[in-house]
């Protein structure tokens, strides 16, 4: 992997290669800082923590048709695949939280005995550009669950901002295409040295949630302990969380018609709804939201663990700041720490 | 790799409705192209997706037993809105199939065995499935003694009555047929399913158990199980749980770690009691 130079007046330079032949997203400042196409350096916002929205909805859509219906059609054509539109893209100022995220949610979408083709094809089409932290948002706890401002995961480009120069780390093949073309000078070892040494001095200054990475067993032999009841008292189970969070990746599947035509599409959902497992027989092993509560935080801090041996939680806070009812994951944690702490006595 | 979500083709051959109430039928059919007909290999004990395009899927339970030739038969109960959709259907109709899903029976842990195959109401179809497998010519040798034990709440709620009657007339293969309460001229036994477990009394030697029906059958009939000497790693489950994607991605169906479509939809009793009981 090398380690280059990038004078920020360079960056648009970049850019408009970039977008001979791709779309490039990043940051951009509207009334909340979000990823927009851009066209040049100067639409990139540079003073953000992180995006309002994470990225998964570019890979794997709120709303996407899976299948097309043409009930006119001769039998073997009345069903067909709904085309994905893959165009190159590049994503550029993604938080390594959001880029840790993509990851998670590859060892769902593209597992061993099956591959989503519609996540799949998006996801090939696309570079990722990550831009380790300056400086932490107050919600944010990547540290406390495997991750953190210099973590790598990811990333085809990882970029840290020094004031008028980014150091970029070429991690990956796809990292090296987007730099053709450019002769950039190799860092320094004491610009690299300052630079590492930074981003590090972020993540020493994060508060740390003890035990959340060992959680995984003992909160199974905590499934029914009372605290589950007392964090989910406030929970409305709105899912606001769930469409915020950059691993959630929950969906429904619908048929919908319109003369003789018709699709099927999948959308979001999310295991907060009170519908989620409702068999058609009219049993549901989740009537309360206690329990759903407890199936939310256990799949990303116990279940997921087990079958991938990662947590499936970033900690970019993103569920802290969008609960209307003031539910907060880090001390939800710091309660089932206690919890596990407690059984294991 | 080929797109999971897109379901084959199949037409409907026949459909034959099993119960005086009309809400199980049985459809039976036939892949539109050959090679997807080759390429469809499953095992008792696994399911599919039956794709109603316009309407939905529903993941049913193969009731066919890979022995039985080309045709695919689903015994479908009417429940929602999908499934009554399939009941409206009629044989010519055309019906999407995505599979086979799941893990199915471990016919390799089962060989060699006695086979005891317990089933209540419509649960019994992967099971007649299993069991048709079991008997069939060039599959029998591979199992030890073969003992079924099915119950219905009443006569006209019985599957595969014709079948079941043959089977009755074999001796390679014991079977048991009950009904919660007699009615018309029903001449056979009378009695729940736990109950008639007790009185059949199969040996747990060298045994293995395989258990579908509703939670209040399941209850009963598990101790039954254990007093006679079965370990929980002796008794098989299948179970069901709301799907969608049917490949375990889209998170509605799981139970602790596990998907029930994908890690499922047989459990040992051994290893449902590593899970959270919250199914």
């Amino acid at each position: 992997m090398r380690r280059v130079i990038l004078a920020k007046q360079k960056l648009n330079d970049l850019i408009r290669q970039w977008v001979v032949e791709r779309t490039v997203l990043a940051p951009v400042k509207q009334t909340t800082v979000d990823f927009e196409p851009v066209s040049a350096a100067n639409e990139i916002c540079s003073d953000y923590r992180n995006t309002r929205l994470p990225l998964k909805r570019l890979f794997f859509q709120p709303s996407e048709a899976l299948l097309r219906f043409d009930f006119k059609a001769a039998p073997e054509q009345r069903v067909t695949e709904a085309p994905v539109e893959a165009r190159p893209t590049v994503v550029f100022g993604i938080r390594p939280c959001d880029a840790r995220s993509l990851v998670l949610l590859d060892r769902v979408f593209l597992g061993q005995d099956y591959r989503d083709p519609y996540y799949a094809s998006r996801r090939d089409a696309t570079a990722i550009v990550v831009l380790g932290c300056s400086r932490a948002a107050p919600t944010c706890f990547c540290t406390s669950v495997g991750g953190g401002p210099a973590d790598r995961a990811g990333a085809d480009l990882f970029l840290l901002d020094r004031g008028d120069i980014f150091v970029v780390d070429v991690i990956t093949e796809r990292g090296e295409a987007l730099m053709a073309g450019l002769a950039l000078p190799e860092a320094d070892a004491e610009t690299l040295d300052r630079a590492d040494r930074a981003v590090a001095d972020v993540a020493a200054a994060m508060t740390v949630i003890a035990g959340v990475e060992q959680l995984g067993p003992a909160l199974k032999a905590a499934f029914d302990d009372p605290r589950w009841q007392e964090i989910s008292e406030r929970c409305l189970a709105c899912a606001a969380c769930s469409f915020l969070c950059p691993t959630c990746h929950c969906f429904d599947v619908q048929d919908e018609v319109l003369d003789q035509k018709g699709r099927r599409i999948r959308n979001w959902d999310s295991c907060m709804f009170a519908t989620f497992t409702l068999h058609a027989s009219g049993h549901n092993p989740r009537t309360e939201t206690m329990q759903r509560v407890r199936q939310r935080v256990m799949h990303k801090f116990s279940y997921y663990p087990e079958n991938f041996g990662v947590i499936a939680c970033v900690g970019c806070g993103r569920c802290i700041r969008a609960c209307p009812a003031g539910n907060d994951m880090r001390q939800w944690l710091r309660t089932l720490a206690e919890a596990c702490g407690k059984e294991s006595r | 790799m080929s797109n999971p979500y897109l379901p084959l083709q199949t037409r409907i051959e026949a459909i034959r409705t099993e119960t005086d109430d009309r809400t199980l039928k049985t459809f039976f059919l036939r892949f539109l192209r050959s090679e997807d007909a080759e390429q469809f290999r499953y095992r008792p004990g696994q399911f599919a997706e039956v794709s109603l395009v316009g309407r939905g899927e529903s993941p049913i339970g193969m009731a066919s037993s890979p022995t039985d030739g080309d045709a695919l038969a689903f015994t479908i109960n009417r429940a929602g809105i999908v499934t009554t959709a399939i009941h409206n259907l009629r044989a010519g109709d055309l019906l999407g199939i995505r599979g086979p899903l799941g893990n199915g029976f471990p016919i390799e842990r089962l060989e060699s065995r006695n086979l005891v195959i317990i089933g209540g109401g419509f649960a019994f179809t992967t099971l007649r499935s299993l069991a048709a497998y079991a008997i069939a010519l060039e599959n029998r040798p591979r199992f030890g003694r073969l003992t079924v034990i099915y119950g219905a709440r009443r006569p006209g709620l019985l599957l595969y009555k014709e079948e079941l009657h043959a089977w009755q007339a074999r001796d390679d293969i014991e079977v048991a047929v009950t009904v919660d309460a007699a009615e018309g001229e029903w001449s056979g036994r009378v009695g729940f399913v736990p109950a008639v477990t007790k009185e059949v009394a199969p040996s747990a030697e060298n045994a293995i158990a395989l258990v579908c029906g509703p939670p209040v059958m399941l209850k009963y009939t598990l101790p039954v199980l254990a007093d006679l000497g079965f370990a929980p790693e002796q008794i098989l489950l299948s179970l069901e749980m709301r799907m969608k994607c049917g490949i375990g991605i889209c998170g509605r169906c799981n139970i602790g770690p596990k998907y029930v479509c994908k890690d499922g939809p047989v459990f040992s009793l051994a290893e449902l009691k590593e899970l959270p009981s919250e199914y």
